[in-house]
């Protein structure tokens, strides 16, 4: 209270006066409890009567229990709850805090979990009771075919798990480009040659003019940057050449030829029967020079 | 309380660290091999569809995977957990109209493998150096006469490469460099970067349906 000594002064300036007809009402009242009617008339007691009455009234002060009073200091400053309030809105802060990060846990440990655990059933389906595709790789990869996209290329990729199960393992990808040299370029069904192949004059032109001649670079993921021999690199121009008219010229007429060729005995050596590998380095060097 | 507050926000951020490109786990290893193909002729025909392409190895903590990307096709070998001692194994055509993927169980790909069986490994006292490291040199032979020569460095080992390479299941550390003659040509492969980065679980994913299923028939 000793902190507050002002409050209590400045509490009379908001003192208010009663309205006038109030206070003529209530000292009518007065007055008649302290007049006195005498044969008829109206006998007054007199101001010092009243004054009297008023400095009696003003001496009987009484103290308020100190109980109250003090509850009615921390109501009006707040005094004794000061501390505890900002203890709570830690203790708050605290707890949101570790519910947020709990949460957060759980989601990591939830995700990291899915990785790891069966899901999907779909593709067990497809495992050992699957088409044979094997017809269809006859007609495979020829150059001189028009090659559109596949679709379905953003279907979800799956392991499979020792149980049988299929586990996620990331999402399967195909790349859309390719960069020679820098230059990018459309991908074709994940085939460089044919994607070479479906090039026209007007998208190789400027290509040309800038590639040089020992051979080039092609980018094609962040794990895979492969290169083309002069060879091969001379092979792959010849077959992009054309006449006025926009026709391809004979020279690439035969160069195309040749890589069809080449894809078909490819498709016939490792497609047919998966009887040889070509990640194999045996498989893949009898086959290139036999 | 703050200090609990700060121990939890540490072990929250560093304890369990998401798995991004770039950051080494210490399992994680992948190897690029560039093929070379060479002969004595003038060019190697449909060898230079090959020539200057990329094999690359990729070994996280469970899973395999050989990926080969050449001018010709793409193709991959995966190989899944074998916790129960029957990996899965998946052949991926990836390239090509015709693209396709063959399911082996163990059986399939022992047959598949079949040549590979009784190699016999003789390690020469020469090295060389490739890519920084030391290798030491073998010769694989074939039960079938033929060979392989291989630098291999000790300082990496990664048994579970022998799954998708039983070629090298003899070899004591990892292939950097191999090649085999045939005739009158040489098919090399020669490491060009190894990595321990994490890898990129995307690279382990099988496609959809717009693979169509191959039967593996053995004969």
């Amino acid at each position: 209270m000793s902190r507050y000594p002002d409050i209590w002064s400045r509490l009379q300036e908001y003192e208010v006066s009663p309205p006038r007809e109030l206070f003529d009402k209530v000292f009518a009242q007065v007055m008649e409890e302290e007049s006195m009617v005498k044969g008829g008339e109206l006998l007054w007691k007199g101001d010092e009567s009243i004054k009297g009455s008023m400095q009696r009234l003003e001496d009987h002060e009484v103290q308020p229990p100190v109980a109250l009073r003090r509850s009615v200091e921390d109501e009006l400053f707040k005094r004794g709850t000061r501390k505890p309030f900002r203890l709570v809105a830690i203790r708050t802060a605290a707890a949101c805090l570790i519910l947020g990060l709990a949460g957060w846990l759980i989601y990591r440990a939830t995700l990291s979990q899915k990785t790891s655990v069966s899901a999907a059933n779909k593709n067990i389906a497809q495992m050992p009771a699957g088409t044979d595709a094997s017809n269809s790789l006859s007609a495979a990869d020829s150059l001189s075919k028009a090659e559109s996209l596949s679709a379905g290329d953003s279907l979800a990729g799956n392991a499979i798990d020792d149980s049988g199960t299929v586990v996620k393992a990331g999402r399967y990808h195909q790349p859309r480009s390719f960069h020679i040299n820098g230059q990018p370029f459309p991908l074709v069904d994940n085939d460089l040659l044919v994607s070479w192949a479906n090039f026209n004059y007007t998208e190789m032109g400027d290509f040309f003019k800038g590639a040089g001649s020992e051979g080039w670079k092609i980018h094609l993921d962040q794990y895979t940057n492969i290169f083309v021999s002069k060879t091969m690199s001379g092979l792959m121009k010849d077959m992009n050449q054309f006449k006025a008219n926009g026709n391809p010229t004979r020279k690439a007429r035969k160069s195309r030829e040749k890589l069809d060729k080449w894809k078909k005995a490819d498709a016939a050596q490792f497609d047919r029967s998966l009887q040889t590998n070509p990640l194999d380095p045996i498989d893949l060097a009898e086959f290139i020079f036999k | 309380m703050m200090r609990w507050i700060v121990i939890l926000l540490f072990y929250s951020f560093t304890g369990t660290p998401p798995p991004a490109g770039g950051e080494s786990n210490g399992h994680d290893l992948t190897v690029s091999y560039s093929i070379e193909v060479k002969s004595k002729k003038r060019n190697t025909g449909i060898g230079e569809t090959y020539n200057g392409g990329v094999k690359t190895l990729f070994a996280s903590d469970r899973q395999l995977r050989l990926r080969l990307v050449s001018l010709m096709r793409m193709q991959s070998v995966l190989i899944f957990p074998d916790s129960s001692l029957s990996p899965k194994i998946v052949l991926l055509k990836e390239s090509g109209k015709d693209k396709y993927k063959c399911y082996l169980t163990p059986g399939d790909w022992k047959l598949y493998n079949q040549k590979y069986e009784g190699v016999v490994c003789r390690i020469t006292g020469d090295t060389a150096r490739i890519l920084n490291y030391v290798c030491k040199k073998a010769v694989l032979t074939l039960k079938s006469g033929k060979y392989i020569t291989v630098y291999y460095t000790p300082a990496i080992q990664k048994p579970a490469l022998a799954r998708v390479e039983p070629l090298f299941s003899s070899i004591p550390g990892l292939v950097l460099k191999y090649e085999y003659t045939y005739r009158k040509g040489t098919v090399t492969y020669t490491a060009t970067m190894v990595s321990r980065s994490s890898i990129d679980p995307d690279v382990f994913a099988i496609p959809g349906n717009e693979f169509p299923v191959k039967k593996f028939t053995g004969e």
